[in-house]
């Protein structure tokens, strides 16, 4: 077999299983059920475009409720199977994801591939995929920044042409008008161009400033938008998670405060493992039901790989002795972790850093690569045992975390499947007035005749040793 | 001392970096193909047997699920790992009580289980035996009278 063989066989074989997993969770009540409602009694994809425009003061989403009319309308033409194609589409967007990663890699020798079996732990282990993964709404928009922003970056490490810019400005307005953290595919695509790959040109850069430009102009004198301020959501601030309220009281007269430590906490996150959302979990008071062996082995591998990235970004070219960071993935993983932490800055959510926590594997598999040649030539012969047995160490942690997302995934089935009791009538009120409910018994029946699945079964201290309880 | 050649060591040192990356992929990859053809993955993924055991774990959706072909009267085996060591022999309510959550009991009779007198003696010393408040709170909501526990036998 060869290393490209290989590195395929092991994408395939990963992409089956986070699909699979993903595919099994059903449509969720909260977030989803009332979106598909409104979106499927709008009369067409135009109609639900402009019910997006108009959807909300702060959030210009309106592929979000084109996307669903469109999932819908497949859905309805193949006898009303709503999570076969929303959950399809979802697992789809998740395999894609894992094809274009290994793509832009393109591992060619043994090193490579063996680099390409950890970033992919990196990838599917991180704590920023598994948002990716676990819940839609009803599509899960942050999946689809990450992979425009892959896609993005592999057109401009291409060869380019007029297609290759076409594809590029196309991208841009798609993903800004997915979700706000579409507006990286910008970022992405500059710090490649500055770092010298040219496959998307700079006229094409020029009309995507230009496209970000009408954005902002639609944006607050079209539609009169404006900006998320304190209190809008739940956000964590040093080992609390504070409420709207708490917000509010505490950050009503500081907003640039709160807006300051997000931001920064935001960065954090990716190469560090924390905070999460803002909160500082690993110290927050000793929990005994959680014992702190899943921050350790979290924060140690995410510690690991971050020196490993640090040292790789440190060093200097061979051939014309400029500094790694310069380089196109390096680079793009900055801008991504910097403009998505900005654009995060009301409120922290791992969601909004998912498609840095890509890039951050991608600038992994480089790093990991590169780190194994040089063990490989300059490690004395005393100490190459205990090289081995450390690297077995640290990729074995990264290991624990990958499979650690499918126990959260099988996890997100069993609590998407509970919903469509718990938040139903008569335990909760309908998540939707009974007279414009004409999708949500479907998807009720539907919900429970999927995914079972109950991670309660399993030995209980699987979960906390993946930080759940 | 391990003496390790530059030959071996290369391949050890990209075995340690590629191996957990390759169990992880065949583990899942083929859990994957398990749960596409049969809706069952082969890893973390049980699934409760019987309507107690669905009770026992807070397993709603089964319970509304398996409550349509199942006698919601009848003891079964069940296990609870996160409140008993071993398996017990129990029925739908008395699971819904071991669950610690109010919330479940009322399911489980909303589903067809019966609660006479008897019962909810049983039930209700099943949940002093616990000392969960909010189960023991939920069943004085329907029998407040004085507990008296002597005779019952608690099933695990």
């Amino acid at each position: 077999m060869s290393p490209r063989a290989a590195a395929w066989l092991l994408t395939a074989l990963l992409a089956l299983a986070v699909s699979a997993s993903v595919f099994r969770i059903p449509i969720q009540v909260s977030d989803s059920a009332e979106i598909l409602e409104s979106v499927d009694a709008t009369p067409s994809v135009t109609a639900a475009f402009v019910q997006g425009l108009q959807a909300s003061r702060t959030m210009l989403r309106p592929m979000r409720q084109t996307v669903t009319k469109m999932l819908l309308a497949a859905a309805h033409a193949i006898g009303d199977r709503y999570n076969l194609v929303f959950r399809g589409f979802h697992a789809a967007a998740a395999a894609l994801l894992i094809v274009l990663f290994t793509y832009v890699a393109r591992p060619r020798d043994w090193s490579g591939v063996a680099a390409l079996c950890f970033a992919m732990l990196v990838l599917t282990g991180l704590h920023t995929f598994g948002g990716m993964m676990r819940e839609a709404y009803p599509v899960n928009h942050f999946l689809l920044i990450a992979i425009y922003g892959l896609a993005a970056f592999a057109l401009a490490e291409s060869r380019g042409g007029i297609l290759v810019d076409a594809a590029a400005c196309v991208i841009f307005v798609v993903a800004s008008l997915t979700l706000e953290s579409g507006l990286v595919v910008l970022a992405i695509a500059i710090a490649a161009h500055v770092s010298g790959a040219r496959g998307i040109s700079r006229n094409a850069l020029v009309a995507m400033a230009a496209l970000a430009a009408g954005y902002v102009v639609l944006r607050v004198a079209g539609l009169h938008m404006v900006g998320n301020t304190v209190g809008e959501r739940q956000t964590g601030f040093g080992t609390e998670m504070l409420t709207t309220s708490e917000l509010r009281a505490r950050f009503g007269g500081t907003p640039w405060l709160l807006y300051a430590y997000t931001i920064v906490c935001s960065m954090l996150t990716v190469p560090f493992s924390q905070p999460v959302a803002g909160q500082w979990t690993a110290f927050a008071p000793w929990d005994p039901l959680a014992p702190p062996l899943f921050f350790l082995n979290d924060i140690g591998t995410s510690l690991a790989a971050t020196a490993v990235i640090a040292w790789y970004m440190a060093r200097r070219r061979p051939h014309d002795g400029r500094r790694r960071w310069l380089d196109p993935a390096p680079l793009a993983m900055l801008a991504t972790l910097a403009g998505s932490a900005v654009l995060s800055y009301a409120y922290a959510k791992s969601e909004i850093m998912s498609a840095a926590g890509v890039f951050y594997a991608l600038v992994t598999y480089l790093a990991v690569r590169e780190l194994a040649e040089v063990l490989i030539t300059k490690t004395r012969p005393s100490m190459r045992a205990t090289v081995v047995l450390a690297v077995l160490f640290v990729s074995t942690a990264w290991g624990w975390r990958a499979m650690g997302l499918q126990y959260r995934l099988q996890r997100g089935a069993f609590e998407a499947r509970s919903e469509w009791v718990l938040r139903m009538p008569p335990y909760s009120g309908p998540p939707i007035p009974s007279s414009a409910a004409r999708l949500t018994p479907r998807l009720h029946d539907e919900a429970l005749h999927r995914g079972r699945t109950n991670p309660y079964l399993l030995w209980p201290p699987y979960a906390r040793l993946w930080g759940e309880n | 001392m391990i003496d390790l050649t530059a030959r071996r060591f290369r391949v050890l040192v990209t075995a340690a970096i590629a191996l957990p990356g390759i169990v992880v992929a065949l583990l899942t990859g083929l859990s994957g193909v398990s749960a596409f053809l049969a809706d069952r993955p082969l890893i973390l993924a049980p699934v409760p047997r019987t309507a107690a055991e669905a009770a026992g774990n807070r397993d709603v959706a089964d319970v509304v699920v398996m409550s349509e072909a199942t006698d919601m009267d009848r003891p079964a085996p069940a296990r609870i790992p996160l409140r008993l060591h071993e398996p017990a022999m129990l029925t739908p309510l008395e699971a819904a009580v071991v669950s610690e959550r109010a919330y479940m009991i009322r399911l489980v009779r909303d589903r067809g289980a019966r609660l006479d007198a008897e019962r909810l003696r049983t039930l209700r010393c099943i949940a002093q035996a616990r000392k969960d408040r909010g189960t023991i709170a939920y069943l004085a909501e329907i029998d407040a009278s004085p507990l008296n526990c002597d005779g019952v036998k608690i099933p695990y």
